[in-house]
């Protein structure tokens, strides 16, 4: 959960680059960005759980409006790079001394991507007729984010441009630099800079959500230290374990 | 829908005896395939339960009435897991580490092994949850399956390794802003 908090931080910390240049992004800011959403996140778990599945609706309606302003945008304006370089463009920019080598340790940035869709399980005994639903929502939701994800990575290779200048960018993240070179709109970019940033800390929330469900769980089969505190439910402040 | 949204203000209104009849439970605390989960696992429904305020203004928890729910439906749990899996989102963001390590080819090409293999182990989480639906998940499931005399030991070690995965990356996280942002996954960084 502290990965996406951290994600959050590194898009929040563009956003700040963006509206001004000046700013040099420092490591302690990071932290302590991280920690701030960290305990925010625990603190809507606590106590504003009740709002969740509104919440849940306006971050879905912007997963799916936010897909496609990125996909729209990207290939209205963006650079379009030949089929064939961008299929056999393998890179070794770090120095690991093998193209070949370099490219299995990049198979990190798709597993995180794709990490996710079976957290859901820990919200079983809160959902109906779990048994036969939640099956059925993981694989429905490993298909559909699957491809969302696989139409996300080929467009953004198409339109990356020189991956270089998009690496090297004071942003910290190579999207932000892409997308405000294809729209050259410093505003634009920030929108939508600021989407990500929601949309994310949403992730965020829903993870805290998740791991809070597994701590339960694992308490209440006295698996912790402090398992009878930490396997208690709140019945008064929302009816969660906290 | 959502039934704990109930008036504290008018007292007696939303006030619920104890569930005695099946067909009450059944509301309650879910199907009766949850019920049976849940009875398998030897564990009492506790999420979601809510105690009526029997009078209100006094505030005592007299009443016995938990009023339970499950009250994540298919659509629901579906908008949930689809933002917890992020995916679009993760894709942009993790270009920072694959574009250096691989390139644009490479990130195309992992994306399609990754999902490819990652498509089964959902597969066979989603078999494993049709049979315990169970908060406690992976490390559950490994106790349902693991020898008799690893039971315990191999369950602790995939739950333990499970919470503190996700509860305590932080100093990882840390430590990878140490590293400028241009060396994240390089040998020299390393």
């Amino acid at each position: 959960m502290v990965v996406t908090a951290y994600s959050v931080t590194q898009q929040i910390e563009a956003l700040i680059v963006l509206a001004n240049p000046s700013y040099v992004i420092q490591g302690w800011h990071g932290a302590l960005f991280t920690i701030a959403i960290t305990l925010f996140c625990i603190f809507f778990n606590t106590f504003l759980i009740r709002k969740l599945p509104l919440m849940e609706g306006i971050a879905l309606a912007l997963h799916a409006l936010g897909f496609f302003t990125f996909i729209i945008v990207l290939w209205v304006m963006g650079p379009r790079g030949s089929a064939k370089q961008v299929f056999t463009d393998f890179e070794d920019n770090n120095g690991w001394g093998s193209v070949g080598l370099a490219t299995l340790v990049g198979l990190l940035s798709p597993i995180t991507t794709l990490i996710g869709a079976d957290s859901v399980c820990h919200l079983s005994e809160e959902l109906r007729d779990a048994s036969y639903t939640l099956p059925w929502c993981m694989i429905t939701t490993a298909s559909i984010n699957y491809v969302l994800g696989f139409i996300m990575t080929i467009t953004f290779m198409f339109t990356v441009g020189d991956v270089e200048s998009a690496l090297r960018t004071t942003t910290g993240q190579p999207y932000v630099q892409v997308i405000l070179n294809a729209t050259q709109s410093r505003d634009a970019t920030i929108v939508l800079t600021a989407t990500m940033a929601l949309l994310l800390l949403f992730c965020a929330i829903n993870q805290v959500t998740t791991s809070s469900r597994q701590l339960f769980a694992f308490a209440r089969d006295n698996g912790l230290p402090y398992s009878a505190f930490l396997s208690y439910v709140s019945h008064s402040v929302s009816g969660t374990p906290i | 829908m959502n039934t704990d949204d109930f008036d504290t203000k008018t007292p007696g209104v939303f006030e619920q005896t104890a569930p005695t009849d099946s067909e009450k439970i059944g509301e309650k605390y879910g199907t009766q395939h949850d019920r049976k989960d849940m009875n398998r696992l030897g564990k009492l429904q506790q999420l979601r339960v809510r105690y009526v305020f029997r009078s209100s203004w006094r505030r005592q928890l007299t009443a016995i009435s938990p009023s339970s729910q499950r009250n994540f439906r298919f659509l629901s749990i579906l908008g949930y897991a689809l933002i917890l899996g992020c995916t679009w989102e993760y894709a942009l963001l993790g270009t920072l580490f694959s574009l250096p390590n691989g390139g644009p080819g490479g990130a195309i090409w992992m994306y399609l092994i990754v999902a490819f293999f990652f498509y089964f182990v959902m597969l066979s989480m989603a078999e494993m949850t049709s049979m315990a639906p169970t908060c406690g998940g992976q490390y559950h499931w490994v106790s349902e399956f693991a020898p008799r005399q690893h039971q315990k030991i191999l369950s602790f070690l995939v739950g333990s390794s499970d919470n503190s995965q996700s509860h305590s990356s932080q100093a990882n996280q840390e430590s990878q802003q140490d590293g400028s942002l241009s060396s994240h996954g390089s040998p020299a960084w390393l």
